[in-house]
């Protein structure tokens, strides 16, 4: 039998575990406004739907959203990793191209968010 | 092991019967991953609606072409399979449904949920 040792497993990781449920929380919310507000009242055309976007508040959501997203997915892959990938170099490869994935999703979605602003 | 030494050992996934609570664990892992890989496609679709009036155009007629429509259902059922199966774990870590009988319910009421909201969806949009 093994004696115990530290040994990093999917779940040591309260922070990491904090984030995963704060953002699932934002995230759900996040969705059941915006099929609940596209439900009720679909854009009809590309200026309804840019209008509803430009609001201050709308982008602001978004912009959680999407950071709480990447967040979200970094704990989740994390996990996934830590679980099935038991030699330390292919963790790293893992860590290392989802860490890059995720950065440029970021920057892809400032740039989104920077393009709407200044109306239709 | 002490009283059964021949019990079967083995973790061969098409041998072992998973309960659904094991199903559904795994279902919200791999759904996870897969909506990653989504993510930009989607992000994509997002920023050329949002670009001019003919981007709004062309993303809208493909979503409702008959491919469209599909793998629109399909993102849908993921979103939707990995958020009541999330719901389903936070509830699990205020123990709520922790014990076999209501873990195993609610295992079944994610795929009921998870399904009826694309069928509804499907029927709706």
């Amino acid at each position: 039998m093994k004696t115990a040792r530290p040994n990093p497993s999917a779940h040591s990781g309260f922070t990491e575990w904090l984030l995963q449920r704060t953002t699932a929380l934002y995230l759900a919310g996040f969705l059941l406004y915006v099929m609940v507000r596209l439900g009720i009242d679909p854009p009809a055309d590309f200026t309804a739907w840019r209008t509803w976007f430009d609001q201050g508040l709308v982008r602001i959501a978004w912009a959680v959203a999407f950071a709480s997203l990447l967040i979200h997915a970094w704990t989740g892959l994390r996990s996934v990793f830590i679980d099935y990938l038991r030699s330390t170099p292919w963790r790293f490869i893992c860590y290392l191209v989802t860490a890059l994935g995720l950065l440029s999703l970021a920057l892809w979605c400032v740039q989104l968010l920077l393009s709407v602003g200044g109306g239709p | 092991m002490g009283k059964n030494n021949k019990r079967p050992v083995h973790l061969n996934l098409f041998v072992i019967r998973l309960p659904v609570t094991g199903v559904v664990s795994i279902v919200h892992r791999l759904t996870g991953v897969l909506l990653v890989l989504v993510f930009p496609f989607f992000l994509y679709l997002l920023q050329e609606s949002l670009r001019d009036p003919a981007g709004f155009e062309n993303v809208r007629e493909l979503l409702r072409s008959p491919t469209g429509r599909v793998l629109s259902l399909l993102a849908l059922w993921l979103v939707a399979q990995h958020f009541f199966s999330g719901l389903r774990h936070l509830l699990l870590d205020v123990e709520i449904g922790m014990e076999r009988v209501q873990a195993r319910l609610g295992a079944w009421l994610v795929f009921a949920a998870s399904l009826l909201t694309v069928v509804a969806v499907g029927w709706l949009a």
